[in-house]
């Protein structure tokens, strides 16, 4: 899945996907949910590291 | 149906506080909003009496105007990270603008005839203004780079 495509699905712009792969953005954890489900991971952390 | 898309515009993200049209149809609905504003302003003389039909007709024009540019902003679609970043820049901006109109009442408490001899318009609410819209600027940059 490209960010460009993660973005729409959930909802953001590009430049926020590009943000949390960089680890510069903290999201909220309604938004860190959205994408957990959207890359179809089993829980949020699998994808974020808190 | 809707008459305004706001995928017509796209939010100011640097330079300040309104809409860019990134569309054709974007810059053609701006050039009609703002037409009769140019018209009836070009009309107006200074020192018009302010109850008169045309300065009313401008007043509720602009207020309609200004409405119409408010519902389209409020309902462009931001995310989460550009609503933060939004928020701290209108914060910053905001503070810098309370800052110096408080410098400037305390310039005319102490000396009231300095202000206004020196310049035709306050320099603290001018200076204000644009001060404020450069840290906002500022802001959103330093925001965008580092967040």
């Amino acid at each position: 899945m490209t960010q460009e495509e993660l973005a729409l699905k959930v909802g953001v712009a590009r430049q926020t996907i590009i943000s949390l792969e960089a680890g510069r953005y903290n999201p909220s954890l309604r938004l860190a949910y959205d994408i957990s489900r959207a890359l179809k991971a089993k829980n949020v952390e699998e994808i974020f590291k808190f | 149906m809707k008459i305004i898309k706001t995928k017509w515009f796209r939010r100011r993200k640097y330079s300040g506080w309104g809409l860019t049209p990134v569309t054709w149809q974007g810059w053609v609905f701006i050039a009609v909003l703002i037409a009769p504003l140019i018209f009836l302003a070009s009309k107006i003389e200074l020192g018009i009496n302010l109850l008169s039909p045309l300065f009313i007709s401008f007043a509720i024009y602009f207020a309609i105007f200004l409405g119409v540019i408010f519902a389209i902003m409020a309902k462009i679609h931001t995310d989460e990270r550009e609503r933060v970043h939004e928020a701290i820049s209108d914060r910053n901006a905001l503070w810098f603008l309370i800052f110096v109109l408080a410098l400037g009442i305390v310039a005319e408490s102490f000396s009231p005839d300095l202000v206004r001899t020196l310049y035709p318009i306050n320099p603290f609410v001018f200076g204000g203004i644009i001060g404020a819209w450069i840290v906002k600027v500022i802001s959103a940059i330093y925001l965008d780079k580092i967040d």
